[in-house]
């Protein structure tokens, strides 16, 4: 029992002296407490200190931990077959790419620096990193540098078509040839000049071959890269526990990272305030309110909004005349639809195209594009053929009335109320808007089939995203298509993924996006921002999300005062 | 008994047949493609038709739906239920994984409800229209009318958040000591126990209230046996029968219950594997665990009838 008190208080001392706190601290902290019962912000950190010493102390371990919670499941860890952003936000940690994209910012990682010599050609120079080591591929010391040619390896073996990589369709279509010119520099040409080569390459992580072949089936298993945090263990469904690669570059400001799976935002949110995790990636936007006004964590929104917008199928008869679609978009007020169902301001914006704030081509002003006025689109209906003949509050033209199904996706309460105050709103100009949910996965098989008359939807919020909403070809196999058929469009979007400088792209990409617009193509509805929240001593963490690495040279995440 | 045993056991294999071929018609018949849904399972989805296409090749869904049946039941023929198309796994490896959490979790609501339920069912009964009977009964009817979702965010909120004696989430494991194993499993069990809990305290007092009124209970107390020892001798075993019947039936909610119970503690087990298979289509991963499912379910009522032999040495089976 000496030896362990003895370990306490040494613990305790070092623990205070890391926070910069002295006896006579503690003994004036002692006292505020007692005599005012206050607990300002120095107190608090003097007393989080004080706890996490003795805390740690008691179980005699030394380093820091960042508890990270996700809503996401962890499948895989495996850089080549990974879906979804749970996996990435692990995977992003243990192995480096060549870069990482926060909005417009290009984060350099892997590669320092990085220049076009023409539009299709891409050189990076790479910075010194090594392998991780004392793993069971390379002994404590003796992990080789990384270099160009793992790159090259790592390419070959992403763009294999034998090896049947989820991936591989990804890149497939860019990639021209890829060369070392030397040990850390890379030539990457693409197949014609192109926009998105940097958001396609940011998800490309660099393996070696000799860990490859070392490890051969238990790769997805035991990922060893030669990020900031090198992988411990996997606890099936529950958390991933990473710790700090003392060897990286940068010091990783923790000593160990666990990312748990908490599906449930409720429950997040509870652990956060219970002191059981660090970081909430998602908190429930009911809540945010509260939290805010109890103020013992701190909030973060998303600099990305998730676009979400109702979308007709232009298939559908009903939807052709360019008049009846906007007569539509005019019956529609969006702003008080979208106050009714986020009324805490901040946690969603009115949507007036199809390019969410945070993604570059975002576009302030195009409110003018739109208009709430209900007469308006009454008299618009009529000169097209719609008038309620028979008096039974719906429109109707040549025997048919005006009605059709609106389906919005029933895992998401925000959009399946989006449907219902949209539904409600048509009524009042007599349009019936019946509204059916699906479930996801119903949803988007109805979308790409055409099975669906009107639907609500969301995403694209990528740099990409008006290619895979509107453009005929990349549109033609998913969940955006409206099967809206434009050549002119078609031309605008193709000269714009070939355009590599970003302002002239932007030129062309809000045309597009203006062309959509008028065309009535969507009726955009609302931004979302994902809020998450964090202990009130993390620091760093911006953006609000794993998916760009925790220790970078833009961002060291960790504890501070 | 041996061979009532090996009968029943033998009688599985049929009928996880019959239910092999229902539950491959009922998940590839429903709507819904897995390829779209692991694609489009993010924000930053952008999803290119090739991109569909490699992934609809890789995971065999472009074969006609007979090809893929045959597929299927010969991986079953030898022991294998596929490949998750989420986990990129073998089916009968993720379950493994994550089978032991909930078998631990519920077999833990199991003995804490019971635990908690049958004392209080026999107060209740032997003190017929007492306050503490009234309030049982009370409690009984709320616990089955709570949805455990609330309950158990309730339960986090008070002692995790408030008071802080409880973790808020996850599982405990043996390396970190029995004490975080055991702390991490009473919210979850309470949980997921507290509509068993309700049913069994009712169940228990009815139905002993039932056997307490028979003549061979009075013939006891007759004899001059004290009361403990009439209920303990005499009475209980009866009793219990009913309620070995209920905890047996209830087993098929327990398993249903924890998916949402899992999901709310955020415990790594196949209730909530299951619900996030059948969100995303993993067709491989529906099925097997459906099998497996079937083949808990139809193991415990096997349980449950052998131990009313046990309880009852006047019910033999041939």
């Amino acid at each position: 029992m000496g030896r362990i008190r003895l370990h306490k208080e040494e613990a305790m001392s070092r623990q205070k002296e890391a926070c910069g706190i002295t006896d006579t601290d503690v003994a004036a902290y002692l006292e505020e407490v007692v005599l005012n019962r206050k607990l300002g912000k120095k107190t608090v950190s003097l007393m989080m200190c004080v706890i996490l010493g003795v805390a740690l102390a008691g179980f005699g371990v030394m380093g820091q931990t960042l508890r990270i919670a996700s809503p996401y499941t962890i499948e895989t860890l495996d850089p080549f077959n990974f879906t979804g952003d749970g996996d990435f936000y692990v995977i992003s940690q243990v192995y480096e790419t060549l870069i990482n994209l926060e909005g417009d910012n290009v984060i350099p990682r892997l590669a320092e620096s990085w220049e076009n010599p023409d539009d299709v050609t891409w050189v990076f120079h790479l910075r010194e990193m090594y392998w991780q080591d004392g793993n069971e591929v390379f002994a404590e010391g003796e992990a080789p540098m990384v270099t160009a040619h793992d790159f090259v390896y790592t390419l070959d073996y992403l763009l294999n078509p034998d090896n049947n990589l989820r991936r591989t369709a990804r890149l497939e279509p860019y990639i021209a040839s890829y060369e070392a010119l030397d040990d850390l520099t890379l030539k990457i040409v693409t197949v014609e000049p192109s926009a998105f080569f940097l958001n396609t390459i940011e998800t490309v992580c660099v393996v070696s071959q000799q860990i490859m072949e070392a490890l051969g089936d238990q790769f997805a298993d035991s990922p060893i890269g030669c990020g900031a945090y090198e992988f411990v263990e996997n606890q099936a469904g529950h958390r991933v526990v990473l710790r700090a690669n003392e060897d990286f570059f940068i010091d990783p400001a923790v000593d160990e990272v666990i990312f748990s799976i908490i599906p449930e935002h409720m429950t997040m949110l509870l652990a956060l305030e219970a002191g059981d995790i660090d970081i909430a990636l998602q908190i429930p936007s009911g809540e945010v309110e509260r939290v805010l006004a109890e103020d013992k964590v701190t909030v973060h929104k998303n600099n990305v909004g998730w676009y979400r917008y109702m979308g007709f199928n232009f298939e559908n008869p009903l939807f052709e005349e360019l008049a009846v679609r906007d007569a539509i978009s005019k019956a529609i007020d969006m702003q008080t639809i979208v106050d009714l169902i986020y009324p805490v301001p901040g946690l969603a914006e009115v949507s007036w195209g199809p390019i969410p704030l945070g993604i570059a081509g975002f576009t302030e002003g195009w409110e003018k594009h739109w208009t709430y006025d209900p007469a308006a689109a009454t008299a618009q209906l009529k000169d097209a053929g719609w008038v309620d003949t028979d008096g039974d509050g719906l429109l109707d033209k040549d025997g048919t009335p005006f009605s059709f199904v609106l389906q919005p996706p029933s895992h998401d309460k925000a959009r399946v109320k989006l449907a219902v105050l949209i539904s409600t709103q048509l009524s009042a100009i007599g349009i019936e808007a019946k509204v059916q949910e699906k479930d996801w996965a119903t949803h988007l098989d109805d979308i790409r089939s055409g099975n669906v008359e009107a639907f609500i939807m969301g995403g694209g919020s990528t740099p990409t995203g008006l290619l895979y909403m509107f453009h005929t070809v990349d549109a033609s196999g998913g969940a955006h298509n409206t099967r809206y058929d434009n050549p002119e469009l078609d031309a605008l979007l193709d000269e714009a993924r070939r355009t590599v400088d970003l302002e002239k792209r932007l030129v062309l990409w809000r045309q597009a996006a203006e062309i959509v617009i008028l065309d009535r193509v969507q009726i955009p509805a609302y931004y979302i921002f994902q809020q998450s929240a964090t202990a009130k001593n993390v620091v760093d963490f911006f953006p609000p999300n794993p998916w760009v690495s925790l220790c970078n040279v833009y961002r060291n995440v960790g504890f501070g005062e | 008994m041996l061979q009532y045993f090996m009968r029943r056991v033998l009688y599985l294999i049929p009928v996880l047949f019959v239910m092999s071929i229902l539950i491959f018609s009922m998940v590839h018949l429903a709507p819904g493609d897995p390829v779209l849904v692991l694609l489009n399972s993010s924000e930053r989805a952008a999803v290119s038709p090739e991109m569909i296409e490699a992934v609809t090749k890789e995971l065999g869904l472009d074969k006609p739906l007979y090809q893929q049946y045959l597929v299927f039941l010969g991986g079953l023929l030898r022991g294998d239920l596929g490949t998750s198309y989420q986990l990129r796994k073998p089916v009968l490896e993720v379950v493994s994984d994550r089978i032991w959490p909930t078998i631990q979790l519920a077999l833990s609501s199991i003995v804490v409800s019971l635990l908690l339920s049958i004392p209080l069912g026999i107060i209740s009964a032997m003190r017929r229209g007492s306050l503490i009977d009234n309030v049982t009964m009370a409690f009984a009817v709320t616990g089955v009318s709570t949805p455990n979702f609330w309950f158990g965010l309730i339960l986090i909120l008070l002692f995790a958040v408030k008071l802080g004696w409880l973790p808020s989430f996850g599982i405990g494991y043996m390396k970190d000591g029995i004490g975080s194993v055991l702390a991490h499993l009473l919210l979850p069990s309470l949980t997921l126990g507290l509509s068993l809990m309700a049913i069994v305290t009712r169940m228990t007092r009815s139905s002993l209230l039932e056997v307490l009124g028979m003549d061979y209970v009075q013939t006891a107390r007759a004899k001059g046996l004290a009361e403990s020892v009439v209920l303990r001798r005499h009475a209980l075993r009866s009793a219990i029968i009913p309620v070995i019947t209920v905890v047996g039936l209830q087993f098929g909610a327990l398993l249903g219950g924890s998916v949402i119970t899992e999901t709310i503690f955020a415990w790594p087990g196949i209730g909530r594997l299951m619900i996030t298979a059948i969100q995303r289509r993993d067709f491989p991963l529906v099925q097997g665990l459906t099998l497996i499912f079937t083949f808990s379910f139809l193991l415990i009522n096997l349980i449950v009838d052998l131990t009313y032999s046990f309880c009852d040495p006047r019910i033999r089976y041939d």
